[in-house]
């Protein structure tokens, strides 16, 4: 089955219209920011922050339509920690007489603290992937690595393509009599050669046909002109520097304020007004591009 | 001196080149002269040497296949020898036959882009140049749509566009409406020779929709394994006496009026001379004897079905077919022919209406049962080919139908023999040139012995000949009882295979019925001799060459 990749989706939004660079440094700045901060507050204001920025680029929907998928990847990675972690005191369910599983209230809260980190970096990357053209990656890119960018560009490209091949492979198969979906996994696992092996050499052989076609059109010649090589206007600066900033408070915050969180043996969550002032902040933060114009916006469609 | 005036644009001499590892040369002492803006028309089967000598234009061959090289090529007064691809892209634009397998980019307007930026050209000419060669293919509007939502002939057109924009003196056009159907192959040479036109470029096109090419070609150069046997005027050849003109190479009409000199090279031509000829009572039509069909092998009624996204495709299909016959189906894109298709071996199940198969119904039987009665072959031959070699691939089939052991063995060679495949039986599929690939999977699909075959658009890419001998075997395959059924857009083959034609449109059947009914009622689905016979006094209108006697020669 295809899993709902999040590819770009034209809209004209202050996100869309946002220089390739200042989108990368938005979803760098959540990464950034995800990873310092421990107070499940301040997590949840990030994670909340690109929700924002995600309904500001009119993509909602298809950001919920991959998070849910990823929500069960959330779900599996708090079930682990629950299991895994018997250093919380609380404990709520001692399992089945074995000494290493137990659930503790501190080992859920945990978990779903990193669930929620989890979550809020997907969620910027999520956004990036659908307001980020593959055009403007390999744009992006042909500074420093032109050709790197361009395979990215290509494969995503491609993917559609190679989807629909796939599936005529499938229908081929079956219609000589195969049956893909007979017997146990294994069975099963052999039984998606035939479609493998066609779907191999047709790339393959795309893949070759697409470098020939490249190499005739001048490729590799020699330096290249970027036609849209646009630069930074003011609102792509403000998002820079709001990322910028992210980070700056994000290191703050987790040394200086409010004191860390403890989860073992028992939850300590410092809930002072300043803590949640700060969180309020750091959700504004996140979403400050979403309150950009959006003239000019879609210069990438 | 590079780009002299008075150069000609290609000069070609003694070229011979043997791709890496191969026995036979692919060019065999090539000599060819192409003046500035003259369009030539490259004509020869599949593997006469067309993609290679296109190849040798801009140094794609030797430079990216390797091989041994003798002789030289000259383009825009420049030796290609010694250059990178690079250099000589500025000089040569080549489009390539599939659109998938040319286009880098995503957004159109970037893809047009991407071979200026290659030969660094200013941002601000870039800008004017996409503009423009957008323009000029009827692209204008689509710049910030994605390349994988074109269509064929759109992202054909893209193709050019993009060969277009940096002005080439010299485009090399390789099949470039293989992969499209009639509409937007006329479509796509029409935009190129008002380009060419336009621009005074110079063209060597492949093609082997000659009777579309011919009245747009300055000149035609037939290539036979690597040689060039035939150099001249449209007109010299398509009357066809130079050694080694067949069938397999010349147009329909030169075949139809072999006897007539001059030989019309359009319909209308054809349809004047048909006139003249049957008014002096020396045109006569044998048509072909239509078969008595048989049973129902296959029965549709009121077929319904939509895709996951809405879009109603079959609203009310009603199809039979007999044994002994081959039906051709016909229509514009999105009809619904190949959804159809699907429906017969129950790759796609009706929302509403009934398939039955052999006169039992198919809702209850998998795919898999019903491929041993109905074998469906799509548009790519190459899905079928997984296993190492052609006979293991038949093998499969054999063991898929429970056959095992000397059956199986007398079944794989029966069924290769039939085909053609006996001496191929041990090759890499993946080996095979398409024509083969062709046969191999169909050969997987027949073992077995299946009383229905579908085929869908078998003839994309094609050559003459090798039309010719699928229609043979297309009616072999129906005179052993079999019902066929071959969607396509292709009105040649239809003409040469099909005992019967139906025309679907807006998911039903709007036409059926013998060539008479429906080609009076959808003009556009009939083949070049029917187009070019009809409404000429006396005889009913002609189908394929084979069908047409001109008595004592044409008028002079």
């Amino acid at each position: 089955m295809v899993v709902p990749l999040p590819f770009y989706r034209p809209r004209d939004s202050p996100l869309h219209g946002l220089h390739p660079a200042a989108k990368v440094a938005l979803a760098l700045g959540v990464l950034v920011a995800s990873l310092v901060l421990t107070h499940p507050l301040y997590l949840l204001a990030v994670l909340a922050g690109t929700i924002v920025l995600a309904a500001s680029a009119r993509a909602l929907r298809d950001w919920w339509g991959f998070m849910r998928l990823f929500a069960l990847v959330a779900i599996t990675i708090v079930a682990i920690n629950v299991l895994a972690s018997a250093r919380g005191a609380t404990v709520i369910w001692g399992g089945f007489g074995l000494g290493w599983v137990s659930v503790s209230i501190e080992g859920l809260a945990f978990g779903a603290v990193m669930a929620v980190r989890l979550f809020a970096v997907v969620s910027a990357f999520t956004v990036l992937s659908l307001t980020l053209h593959p055009d403007e990656l390999t744009q992006l890119m042909s500074r420093f690595a032109y050709r790197s960018g361009l395979a990215l560009s290509l494969s995503t490209r491609l993917y559609p393509v190679v989807v629909t091949d796939a599936g005529s492979i499938v229908d081929a198969q079956r219609s000589r009599g195969l049956d893909l979906d007979a017997g146990g996994r294994l069975a099963r696992m052999r039984a998606r050669l035939p479609v493998v092996v066609p779907l191999f050499h047709t790339s393959m052989e795309r893949a070759v046909g697409i470098a020939e076609a490249m190499e005739a059109r001048g490729f590799g010649s020699g330096p290249r002109t970027r036609w849209r090589a646009q630069r930074p206007r003011w609102n792509d600066w403000v998002a820079i520097g709001s990322s910028a900033f992210l980070c700056a408070a994000s290191v703050w915050l987790a040394r200086a304020v409010g004191g860390t969180p403890t989860f073992y043996p028992r939850i300590d969550l410092p809930l002072d007004p300043v803590t949640i002032v700060a969180a309020l902040l750091l959700g504004m933060l996140v979403s400050v591009p979403a309150a950009l114009p959006s003239e000019g916006g879609a210069r990438h469609g | 001196m590079p780009g002299t005036d008075d150069a000609p644009a290609v000069e070609i001499r003694g070229l011979t080149y043997w791709y890496p590892g191969a026995d036979a040369p692919a060019l065999d002492g090539v000599d060819l002269t192409v003046r500035r803006g003259e369009l030539v028309l490259l004509v020869g089967r599949s593997g006469s040497g067309k993609s290679t000598l296109l190849r040798s234009l801009d140094g794609l061959v030797p430079s990216y296949y390797g091989g041994r090289f003798k002789g030289s090529v000259r383009v825009d007064g420049v030796v290609a020898r010694g250059r990178s691809v690079g250099e000589l892209a500025r000089r040569v634009g080549l489009v390539f036959q599939d659109p998938e397998r040319q286009l880098v980019m995503s957004r159109v307007d970037n893809e047009v882009a991407f071979g200026l930026e290659s030969l660094a050209f200013p941002p601000e000419v870039i800008r004017s140049r996409v503009a423009d060669a957008l323009s000029a293919v009827g692209l204008t509007g689509k710049e910030a749509a994605f390349v994988s939502e074109l269509s064929a002939g759109q992202a054909q057109r893209l193709a050019l566009a993009s060969v277009l924009a940096t002005e080439p003196p010299v485009l090399g056009l390789d099949e470039p409406t293989s992969q499209l159907d009639p509409e937007a192959a006329d479509d796509f040479l029409a935009r190129l020779d008002g380009e060419r036109r336009a621009r005074g470029a110079t063209v060597v096109l492949a093609e082997h929709r000659l009777d579309r090419c011919l009245p747009i070609s300055d000149r035609v150069v037939v290539l036979e394994r690597g040689r060039i046997v035939f150099d001249g005027t449209p007109q010299g050849f398509a009357d066809g006496r130079w050694e080694g003109a067949s069938e397999a190479v010349l147009p329909v009409l030169s075949a139809a009026f072999r006897d007539g000199a001059p030989t019309p090279l359009t319909k209308d031509a054809a349809h004047a001379l048909a006139v003249t000829l049957a008014s002096g009572g020396r045109l006569t039509i044998e048509p072909r004897a239509t078969p008595i069909p048989g049973d129902v092998l296959v029965g549709c009624r009121g077929l319904h079905f939509s895709y996951p996204d809405g879009e109603e495709v079959l609203r009310g299909a009603d199809l039979e077919l007999r044994s002994g016959e081959v039906l051709a189906l016909m229509g514009p894109n999105g009809a619904g022919k190949s959804t159809l298709a699907r429906h017969l071996n129950g790759l796609l199940r009706p929302s509403a209406g009934r398939v039955e198969v052999l006169g039992q119904d198919a809702a209850g039987r998998t795919v898999a049962r019903l491929a041993r009665d109905v074998a469906l072959l799509t548009q790519n031959p190459g899905d079928y080919l997984f296993e190492r070699t052609v006979a293991d691939e038949l093998a499969l089939t054999a063991r898929l139908r429970g056959l095992g052991g000397e059956a199986a063995s007398i079944e794989v060679r029966t069924v290769a023999a039939e085909l053609g495949l006996t001496e191929h039986l041990g090759a890499f599929s993946w080996d095979l040139s398409a024509g083969q690939r062709q046969r191999a999977a169909l050969g997987a699909l027949l073992v077995g012995a299946p009383r229905v075959l579908v085929l869908d658009e078998p003839t994309r890419g094609m050559d003459g000949g090798h039309r010719a001998s699928l229609a043979a075997l297309l009616r072999r395959q129906s005179a052993s009882g079999r019902a066929v059924m071959v969607v396509t857009h292709d009105a040649e083959l239809a003409a040469l295979a099909a005992d019967r034609w139906a025309v679907m449109e807006g998911g039903r059947i709007a036409v059926e019925g013998g060539p008479t009914e429906v080609f009076v009622a959808r003009p556009q689905y009939a083949p070049v001799l029917w187009q070019a016979t009809v409404g000429v006094p006396g005889p009913r209108p002609a189908l394929c060459p084979s069908e047409l006697r001109i008595v004592g020669g044409a008028p002079r």
